[in-house]
């Protein structure tokens, strides 16, 4: 919760709307401000225990977060503009871990005799490689699907969510045919040939304060990214028509612009999106076939807490942060309910804000 | 007091004329059980078959009445479903159930009649499931004004994740992957239950029978039809005692040839054993019961002034508003409503399957289901649930064959089909053709009243066909 703190001393003169919403952003740093607090007076912790468990959920909670981030994101510019709930949204994430992992596991294959003794670099490449062709195959797929049949369905919401719905099974279910139901995880390092993994390690700080480096790196790759969107959204044309769209499509039509065209976009960028989040996950968490459901569950309610209808980006990036800091933060220290606290955040949120953070009641 | 005999006369034979398809297919499947002599024939596992058909029917009639009725998106389906099923199994399971009755029998002088505690207990419990249905499902249609339009699936789909995480993470209460285990209940396995629904089912023949009287009459008088019951009161009484006889003499010889057919079946039927088989042909009867009542209520249901008003939040709901209709409470009594029908389903099938565990009960896997089959058999249609139902399970069955592990694919390719270009699901389609089929119909030189013989037929060479396949 501090660096939300943090982030939003800096970011309140340059955007007035987060001062028309300093009710929530106020609601929210005083609750975890009191849950800390009630952390510290009534668990018994030793210090070093609490200083161990504490720096450990920031670490992965940010990471998390930075993972969810990059898979919402895409969910939602399609659910803003395109206005269609894309239930197949986990499945692509899924899609892209297996994706990600296959084709990591084919250029280590090749790379591996050639550059046997280099095996950092091997990794490396084989890493960058995967990322890349899987978003890049998740955009293809995205695009495809948006091409030949959402485009039928604009205007009919209920429709586009059974046919979103139609694809989610097919391709969870192909996956469960191909790569076994969610009983079995798949992770890098177990299954290459060189057991070698580029950024497997660990990083000490000293007194117990033991961090994966992976989980750093995936914080630091998320904010890069969320910074390239950021700046793709404000700075380009591109990214003022997207913005313009979610505001009012019709009215960006009668402008002149192709709409047709900014959906496929729109949907090839967040399928690619889901697809690069699936393969960064791939590392920590492993591919497994059960997440497409699990982590779309996850995008509902960031979507929901960032603003839904005429939402912002910010919105969803805050969203993430506060979703994956509080899951991670209750892993670690109230492992009951870490399964339903989104879920409980979801309900407060709608009841004390039915627009969510940035959007419109 | 002959006026009113001659009205309700009339009424019957109107509704009876009006439902000759329905009432042909009811009849069917109430007698279908009857056929059963061997345990272990293949008609026991066609039985089962349609029993799960029925039960998940029921299912995806109660998802229909929010999305094909209401326009609400509910992916939380499988939450109501599931807390049918678990609360049906724990209050079976609680014993102390029992001891609000502290009158166990009622004597009178010296004859003591022993009420059927178990039979009012069991229909308790499924009342309580019920019960349960309807609030999570009212609880569930509150949040229907947090977010506008089709936001409300991802609160029921939320909701429906927690329940299922809080019973997939604390096996002590659900039973964890092993599933709980229940017995089938006491009244299914007495015989009195299940000759209760062979009296239902000679009732069904013989309302099938005076459908058929009513047929053969409008088939011979047509056109004198109108006026014959108000020439003059002693002709009607005296049309109307000899029809009756001419009724009673038939029901009574359908029935002697019933009982001469089928009677060895009905009493080597009703010994009582615990084996699971044995309680296939009372389950069976007990679930279509169960959606012979729902498929009625349903009806009644959308064409009273509640169902109009359903209707009119499905097209658009700002004008609904406008018009002065509490659109929000008319979406809490649907989203309620369904509950309590998707609650006894749950309750239905737990007790079916009788092992249930989170992933078969409260997964969203249930949700995606009702969906499938909803929309497969077409939104929007009283039918188009079962019909959905009964091919999706069956193609399921089928599919496995010729498409070995792949056919779930092919199934999924198939739904997207339907959405896309037979948005209206198969009754659907067939409904919107009707007229051009009827006129096609009409050159056969078949008439509208005579389709139920028609119906009944294919459906009768559809059951059949399905027993050589099974």
């Amino acid at each position: 919760m501090q660096t939300n703190n943090s982030s939003n001393g800096s970011l309140l003169e340059k955007y007035p709307r987060l001062i028309k919403n300093w009710k929530s952003i106020s609601l929210i740093i005083i609750a975890s401000g009191l849950a800390i607090i009630w952390l510290i007076l009534e668990i018994s912790y030793s210090w070093d225990i609490f200083v161990i468990r504490f720096g450990r959920s920031v670490i992965d909670g940010l990471a998390f977060s930075m993972l969810l981030f990059l898979m919402v994101s895409g969910f939602f510019l399609i659910f803003g503009l395109c206005d269609v709930i894309n239930f197949a949204h986990g499945a692509f994430f899924m899609l892209g871990g297996f994706i990600g992992f296959e084709i990591y596991l084919l250029i280590e294959s090749i790379l591996y005799p050639l550059l046997g003794t280099n095996l950092f670099i091997m990794s490396l490449i084989a890493f960058l490689g995967a990322c890349l062709l899987s978003a890049v195959i998740l955009a293809l797929i995205g695009g495809g699907i948006e091409y030949f049949t959402i485009r039928r369905l604009y205007g009919q919401a209920i429709a586009q969510i059974l046919l979103t719905v139609g694809f989610m099974f097919i391709i969870n279910e192909f996956a469960k045919l191909v790569w076994g139901t969610p009983i079995q995880t798949y992770f890098i390092e177990s299954s290459s040939p060189s057991k070698y993994f580029f950024l497997s390690g660990t990083i000490n700080l000293g007194t117990g304060l033991v961090f994966d480096n992976y989980r750093i790196i995936l914080i630091i790759i998320g904010l890069l990214i969320a910074l390239l969107m950021f700046l793709t959204l404000k700075k380009t044309r591109i990214g003022y028509q997207i913005q313009a769209g979610i505001e009012d499509s019709e009215m960006v039509e009668a402008l002149g612009i192709n709409v047709k065209r900014l959906f496929t976009l729109t949907f090839m960028a967040g399928a690619a999106l889901a697809g690069l989040a699936g393969t960064v996950l791939v590392p920590w968490l492993g591919a497994n076939s059960g997440h497409g459901t699990n982590y779309l569950v996850f995008a509902f309610v960031i979507v929901v807490v960032g603003g839904a209808h005429y939402g912002r980006l910010e919105g969803t990036f805050f969203g993430s942060l506060i979703i994956g800091l509080s899951i991670k933060f209750c892993e670690y220290f109230f492992p009951d309910i870490s399964s339903i606290i989104a879920f409980l955040i979801m309900a407060i949120v709608l009841v004390f804000k039915p627009g969510g953070l940035t959007g419109e009641d | 007091m002959h006026n009113r005999f001659s009205t309700f006369r009339e009424n019957i034979s109107e509704t009876l004329s009006n439902n000759k398809v329905t009432t042909a297919i009811i009849a069917f499947l109430y007698v279908l059980p009857l056929f059963t002599t061997a345990e272990t024939s293949p008609f026991r596992s066609l039985l089962s078959i349609i029993t799960q058909v029925l039960i998940f029917g029921i299912l995806a009639m109660s998802f229909d009445l929010q999305l094909g009725r209401t326009g609400l998106l509910n992916f939380g389906q499988a939450a109501l479903f599931g807390v049918g099923a678990y609360a049906f199994v724990f209050t079976m399971m609680d014993p102390s159930i029992l001891s609000f009755f502290t009158i166990r029998f009622i004597s009178i002088g010296s004859i003591i009649f022993p009420l059927p505690l178990d039979l009012v207990v069991y229909f308790l419990v499924i009342l309580i499931a019920v019960a349960v249905g309807i609030l999570l499902g009212i609880i569930m249609g509150l949040t229907t004004n947090r977010l506008r339009g089709t936001g409300f699936a991802f609160i029921a789909l939320a909701m429906a994740m927690v329940l299922y995480n809080y019973f997939s993470g604390n096996p002590d209460i659900s039973g964890g992957e092993t599933g709980l285990r229940i017995q089938t209940p006491e009244p299914l396995r007495t015989d009195g239950f299940y000759l209760l629904f062979v009296l239902l089912s000679i009732i069904t023949i013989i309302i099938f029978l005076a459908m058929v009287l009513v047929y053969l009459k409008e088939r011979r008088i047509k056109p004198a039809f109108q006026f014959t019951d108000s020439e003059t009161t002693f002709g009607t009484s005296r049309t109307s005692i000899i029809a009756l006889s001419i009724f009673l003499v038939t029901v009574i010889a359908a029935l002697v040839v019933v009982w001469i057919a089928f009677g060895n079946n009905i009493t080597g039927l009703v010994e009582t054993t615990d084996a699971y088989f044995r309680t296939i042909p009372t389950q069976y009867y007990l679930v279509l019961t169960c959606a012979l009542l729902i498929y009625l209520f349903v009806k009644r249901l959308v064409s009273s002034p509640f169902g109009r008003m359903m209707a009119a939040v499905a097209q658009n709901e700002e004008r609904a508003e406008a018009l002065g209709y509490n659109v929000y409470l008319c979406k809490i009594m649907a989203v309620g409503i369904s509950g309590g029908i998707a609650a006894l389903s749950g309750a239905l099938y737990s007790q079916y399957i009788r092992v249930i565990d989170p992933v078969t009960t409260l997964g969203v896997n249930i949700s995606i289901n009702a969906m499938l089959y909803d929309i497969v058999g077409g939104i929007g249609t009283l039918l188009g649930p079962f019909v959905g139902t009964g091919i999706v399970i069956y193609s399921e069955l089928r599919l496995v064959d010729v498409f070995g592990d792949w056919w779930i694919i092919v199934l999924g390719i198939i739904y997207i089909v339907i959405v896309l270009f037979f948005p209206q699901g198969i009754v659907g389609s067939i409904q919107l053709r009707s007229r051009s089929i009827k006129a096609k119909l009409r050159q056969f030189k078949i008439n509208e009243s005579d389709y139920w013989l028609f119906t009944l037929l294919g459906f009768i060479i559809l059951i059949l066909i399905l027993l050589i396949l099974i």
